[in-house]
């Protein structure tokens, strides 16, 4: 499918950023993600994992599924991706310029949400990462609520709405 | 991989000050992960996450009865990842009661009351617990 604009615009503020990724065993794994951006014409995402931690994005591969979720730290505005990874590459020059520009907005926004100093939150952040690109085939509205889980809107040029 | 931890050590990360996330997958492989209130601590081996309005969590677990979820210490920003297994969800009782409550103060505090009402309390065994590991030295 095809991201809106708003929904891929949303990808690229402060928000809090999670991924499920599968473990060979079967078991999910949940990791945060450290920035994260659509390509032009929203059909696919590229979100930056840490590599700090051996035993998750190393069980990253192309053809595994994934799950990206978003949440407005200060409106609770939530949405979720799901797709197929197509690509798994060492973080470029321009990830890294995303990742910085990501870490600066998500700390400001922690802080502004309930005053944790900038300095505190940046402790989470890993000293490595990767560059995982995967395709856009779900989209889910996970804002808390009885709406929770509806499918977002697709883009201009896929087909009508449907419901979970 | 960072040495295990017991959860004694980090109760902190389970007084609801910053909301955790939890993955599942189901019968396919697809994961699905969502932000929950609470991380509840029952002991050293268990603890219960608040289902709000989990149903596709609550599907998965039904197909494939693990999760896994990344807990902040509210004083120190360090991050914990516990891999759990579902075992039940309980809709009355003590550990149910004591999340509701836990559950009404947070939504209290955010202004979500009229979205948060606790549907049961979900309870897993802790299968590991270990430090993420980040930038930062401890």
């Amino acid at each position: 499918m095809k991201l809106d604009p708003a929904t891929a615009t949303f990808l690229g503020t402060g928000v809090s950023l999670d991924a499920g990724i599968v473990h060979p065993s079967g078991d999910p794994i949940t990791v945060r993600a450290w920035g994260a951006r659509p390509n032009d014409d929203g059909t696919t995402v590229r979100v930056l994992l840490p590599t700090d931690d051996p035993d998750t994005v190393e069980h990253v591969h192309p053809g595994g599924l994934i799950a990206l979720v978003a949440s407005d730290v200060i409106t609770f505005r939530s949405i979720q991706l799901k797709g197929r990874v197509v690509a798994h590459e060492p973080e470029s020059e321009a990830d890294e310029a995303l990742h910085t520009a990501y870490v600066d907005a998500f700390a400001a926004a922690v802080q502004e949400a309930d005053g944790t100093p900038e300095s505190l939150v940046r402790r989470l952040v890993p000293a490595g990462r990767a560059a995982v690109t995967f395709t856009v085939e779900q989209a889910f509205d996970q804002t808390p609520g009885p709406g929770a889980g509806g499918r977002l809107e697709p883009g201009p040029t896929d087909g009508p709405r449907q419901r979970a | 991989m960072t040495a295990p931890v017991c959860l004694d050590d980090i109760r902190p990360c389970f007084e609801g000050a910053i909301p955790a996330a939890i993955a599942t997958v189901d019968a396919r492989g697809m994961p699905n992960i969502t932000h929950l209130s609470q991380v509840f601590y029952i002991d050293a081996e268990h603890v219960a996450l608040s289902n709000q309005f989990f149903s596709k969590t609550s599907q998965n677990l039904r197909e494939h009865p693990y999760a896994s979820v990344e807990v902040i210490h509210p004083e120190t920003y360090a991050c914990y990842r516990l891999q759990l297994r579902y075992l039940r969800t309980d809709v009355d009782g003590p550990v149910f009661e004591q999340l509701r409550r836990s559950i009404d103060a947070i939504a209290a505090l955010t202004g979500m009351q009229h979205v948060f009402r606790l549907r049961g309390a979900d309870v897993y065994s802790v299968q590991s617990c270990r430090r993420v590991a980040t930038a930062m030295p401890d």
